[in-house]
């Protein structure tokens, strides 16, 4: 990549995005007039309303006979205390329902105690202030009589009605009031306002010069895809981070408009000491920074498949849904920053800048936050330059195709799935897992388990027949050389040396979730050894890789380069036994897999490969004893840098023995 | 020989009705070669495939299969960046940034040709000269008009020097005017000793402009040869006739 020709593109992208009056209206118009516009204007309206309602007096009546009580009852009062008015009525029901009264009330005597009702209508604004006048007046009326009996009685009524006395003492700090206050609308504030800020020129640069027939121009220059992409993507985020930080110090003017305007007649005591949030303002101004990054990305990622401006509107808004949706989860009180909560994106910057305006400082989530935002925001780079060719994107049709939502005789038979097609149908299927998957094992457990293995063929295997897919080839079932099966066989056991260190140094670094590592031990599992290995091993065996080195890996295998496609179907493969610890495990032992399956073209090495693996952990599991013997290494707690470098050193050789095996069988077949 | 390409064959997947997916060539099996001097004229009916040949020559698309060799002063040339240093592509289809002015535009491009600024500015200068940009290179390119825009265009496509012109049916859509600006501006260049490779739907300028002529039809080369050639291989005086006799009637249609 050249960086002097990314700058020049830079330059030029960024030039052609702020002469557009879209993106400066949404960037500089919004943020600067309208949001402070609508705050005051919407302040002024309040405040003439609760003067309006101050003002306002109600009209109420009772039955003919309780009028003259109640009559007696508000002649000892000053009705204008209370902003009621009493009028005679006949039909006060109708008048209610009319409107014409705020509400009524009856008054019946039951055994000494007198009963007072009051009819409302609560659909009603004006007739539930008026309850509610009524109400507080009648308590003041009852409070009073209380005090005249206590009275006549010659006791003390402030020693008998208020026996102790309860006063409320704030130990929060100005800075403390002010934090918790900002914290309810800044992280919301920030994610809408990058998220808005980047949308239009993510748009603009990608849909929109496609559009505009511009991008083969570009094309006749001699740059390469990854520089367009990279310039495309550093405009879209500085557009991004100006357009947030514009909304942030327009937040911050009408913040001080407003305490300005409340400390006129409310005369707080003290200030709000700045210094304090210096931290806070440094991470907030680094979040700014690390969620564009993110969420530049992101949008990048679903415009540049859009051929017209419109199509991406369409794609832009149910992102941006969930991505309000995931800021919204911050404002749940429970939800804390833990380490899991810090990878989950957008939730984890709102989580961090609340935490922040807390004065929780925790530099780990703060490092965690940062860190996955940039990575995730470079990884959807990443891929994007994988999948977005310029080509594609120029003359052919749309690069991620669906055809799930086609009619079924429209769609040709063959081939392997569609990228989008798949993103839908992992996307399906975890949610299927979760949810239908996790209800089943609660009522069924142990055939709940195996239940759940089969939800992961069967949604890839419809998906697969609906759209005609050539099923053969796409699960890869097809036999192979045996070599493959011993190459295979010895590259996984190599795998899973590696994949303890991996799994060993992934604890180290998230230590509060290392504990989830374990969770084989599940009542769930069944009670015999063999019971176990069935829904352990031989049963994810088969469903998994059908599913993951079957549908999904033959689906990136045909449309992408060989390591592009090995990567990410391995990082989805990660990614879906949702543990971070054993994450960067699963996903080597998924490239491994992927790796041989790509070799072999046949999904049986893998599914052998896959059972080692899930049935070493069950042998471990049932017989520590023996294995213990066998392997202490295996079962230690905790490894030190010694068993590691043995564990690296044995795994890589035999990760090297097995490769050459599968490489031979290659040889042997051109031979 | 400055241009070479060898059984160059690209496949697109058609989205047909109903959207049922055919794969299909748009250029199939194509060799030709350009020498350094001469005007190469593509000529065939809508759909022929010479957009996409020439798409492939220019190196905005790979081929399917086939090789394209540039070779300069004996240099063969590998990569796409450096071989498109030399080549200048103009189509309808090579839009101008709207929001830049012509002068912004030219910049950008020298810079990304790796020329110097001071190169650039003189190079502004001369293009400017000829051109006539003068009066509107600082305007944004949205307010030209269509004879300002086209003249922006190939602006663009000079502003490096290149040594190979392929252009898309330049003269498309082009007034008198605007079109003889552009033929004379081929015709310069030639003379200059570089190589043009161009396809048009016009035969009366192909024959006064092409010292060859090649007549490609379903993706596959029909005829080449100079205009004298073809008119004996066609059996006709007029270049039309000799068109629809080597391409079959009923294809012309």
């Amino acid at each position: 990549m050249n960086v002097k020709n990314v700058k020049t593109l830079y330059k030029k992208e960024l030039l052609d995005v702020l002469r557009d009056k879209k993106t400066v209206i949404m960037m500089v118009l919004v943020p600067i007039i309208l949001y402070p516009l609508l705050i005051i204007i919407s302040l002024q309206v309040m405040s003439r309303i609760s003067v309006s309602m101050s003002e306002k007096t109600y009209v109420i009546a009772a039955g003919s006979y309780d009028n003259r009580i109640l009559a007696d009852i508000l002649a000892r009062y000053d009705l204008s205390d209370y902003s009621l008015k009493l009028v005679e009525i006949d039909n006060y029901e109708e008048a209610l329902a009319n409107e014409e009264i705020d509400a009524y009330i009856t008054i019946t005597n039951r055994s000494g105690k007198q009963n007072y009702e009051i009819y409302f209508i609560s659909s009603v604004t004006n007739s539930n202030y008026a309850a509610d006048k009524v109400s507080d007046f009648l308590e003041k009326y009852s409070a009073d009589i209380t005090k005249e009996k206590l009275a006549a009685a010659g006791l003390d009524e402030e020693e008998i009605l208020n026996p102790i006395d309860i006063s409320f003492n704030d130990t929060a700090t100005n800075e403390e009031t002010a934090g918790s206050l900002l914290s309810s609308i800044l992280p919301f504030m920030l994610v809408v306002s990058l998220l808005m800020g980047t949308m239009y020129p993510a748009i603009d640069t990608t849909a929109g010069e496609r559009e505009r027939g511009t991008l083969e121009t570009l094309l006749t220059l001699p740059v390469t895809n990854g520089e367009i992409i990279v310039s495309k993507f550093l405009v879209v985020a500085t557009i991004g981070i100006i357009s947030s930080l514009l909304n942030i110090l327009s937040l911050a003017g009408v913040g001080v408009y407003m305490y300005n305007m409340t400390s006129s007649y409310t005369n707080t005591s003290g200030g709000v000491n700045i210094i304090k949030f210096f931290p806070a303002i440094i991470v907030g101004i680094l979040c700014i920074f690390a969620f564009a990054v993110f969420i530049s990305a992101i949008t990048m990622c679903v415009t540049a498949f859009a051929k017209t401006y419109k199509e991406a509107n369409n794609y832009i808004t149910p992102l941006s849904l969930v991505v309000m949706f995931a800021s919204f989860i911050s404002f749940i009180p429970n939800v804390k920053l833990n380490d899991k909560a810090a990878l989950v994106p957008v939730t984890n910057i709102c989580l961090l800048i609340r935490d922040m305006l807390a004065f929780k400082y925790d530099s780990r989530a703060v490092l965690l936050v940062l860190l996955s935002n940039v990575l995730y925001g470079v990884l959807a780079i990443w891929i994007l330059g994988k999948i977005y060719n310029s080509e594609s994107v120029l003359f052919g049709e749309s690069a991620a195709g669906v055809q799930i939502f086609e009619r079924r005789k429209n769609i040709r038979q063959g081939g392997t799935p569609e990228l989008g097609d798949t993103v839908i149908v992992l996307a399906v299927t975890m949610v299927a897992m979760i949810y239908i998957g996790g209800a089943i094992q609660l009522s069924l457990g142990y055939y709940g388990v195996l239940g759940t293995q089969l939800i992961i063929l069967l949604i890839p295997f419809a998906a697969a027949v609906y759209t005609k897919k050539d099923i053969k080839k796409t699960f890869r079932l097809k036999n192979c050389e045996v070599g493959y099966i011993i190459g295979g066989i010895v590259m996984i056991l190599g795998a899973v040396l590696l994949g303890m260190v991996l799994t060993s140094v992934a604890g180290a670094i998230f230590p509060e979730s290392a504990s989830e590592a374990g969770d084989l031990q599940s009542s769930l599992l069944g009670d015999s050894f063999i019971s176990t290995l069935l829904v352990v091993a031989v049963v994810p065996a088969v469903c998994e890789e059908l599913m993951f080195r079957g549908f999904v890996f033959s689906s990136f295998e045909d449309k992408l380069k060989p390591k592009t496609a090995i990567l990410i179907s391995a990082a989805l493969f990660g990614i879906y036994h949702m543990s971070i610890v054993r994450f960067f495990a699963t996903a080597f032992l998924g490239c491994v897999i992927c790796y041989v399956a790509h070799k072999s073209k046949s999904i049986i090495p893998g599914m052998i490969m896959h059972f080692i693996n899930n049935g070493l952990s069950c042998l471990t599991m049932y017989y520590p004893n023996q294995v213990g013997k066998a392997f202490p290494i295996l079962l230690s707690e905790k490894l030190s840098l010694m068993d590691l470098l043995i564990l690296i050193v044995i795994g890589i050789m035999l990760m090297y023995i097995g490769n050459i095996v599968i490489n031979a069988q290659k040889d042997k077949k051109i031979n | 020989m400055v241009l070479e390409a060898d059984n160059l064959i690209k496949t697109f997947v058609k989205n047909e009705k109903n959207n049922v997916k055919r794969n299909f060539n748009a250029v199939n099996d194509i060799s030709l070669k350009l020498k350094l001097g001469e005007i190469v004229g593509i000529i065939g009916p809508n759909g022929a495939g010479k957009t996409t040949l020439l798409r492939m020559l220019g190196k905005l698309m790979k081929p399917t299969s086939g090789n394209i060799n540039v070779c300069l002063d004996g240099r063969v040339m590998e990569s796409e960046t450096e071989i498109k240093k030399y080549i200048g592509y103009l189509s309808g289809n090579t839009k101008l940034y709207g929001r830049l002015s012509t002068r912004e535009l030219l910049t950008m491009a020298g810079k990304i040709y790796g020329m110097s600024d001071s190169d650039i500015e003189k190079r502004i200068g001369m293009i400017s000269r000829v051109l006539d940009l003068g009066g509107f290179i600082d305007n944004r390119i949205e307010k030209l008009s269509t004879g300002q825009t086209q003249r922006a265009s190939i602006s663009r496509c000079i502003i490096h020097n290149p040594v190979i012109y392929i252009f898309d049916e330049p003269t498309l859509g082009l007034d008198i005017l605007s079109s003889n600006a552009i033929v004379d501006f081929m015709l310069r260049e030639k003379e200059a000793g570089k190589a043009v490779l161009y396809s048009t739907h016009y035969m009366e300028e192909a024959e006064k402009l092409c010292d060859r002529i090649i007549i490609i039809n379903k993706g596959k080369i029909a005829a080449q040869g100079t205009v004298n050639e073809l008119k004996t291989m066609g059996g006709s005086d007029n270049l039309r006739e000799v068109f629809a006799n080597l391409i079959g009637k009923e294809d012309w249609t």
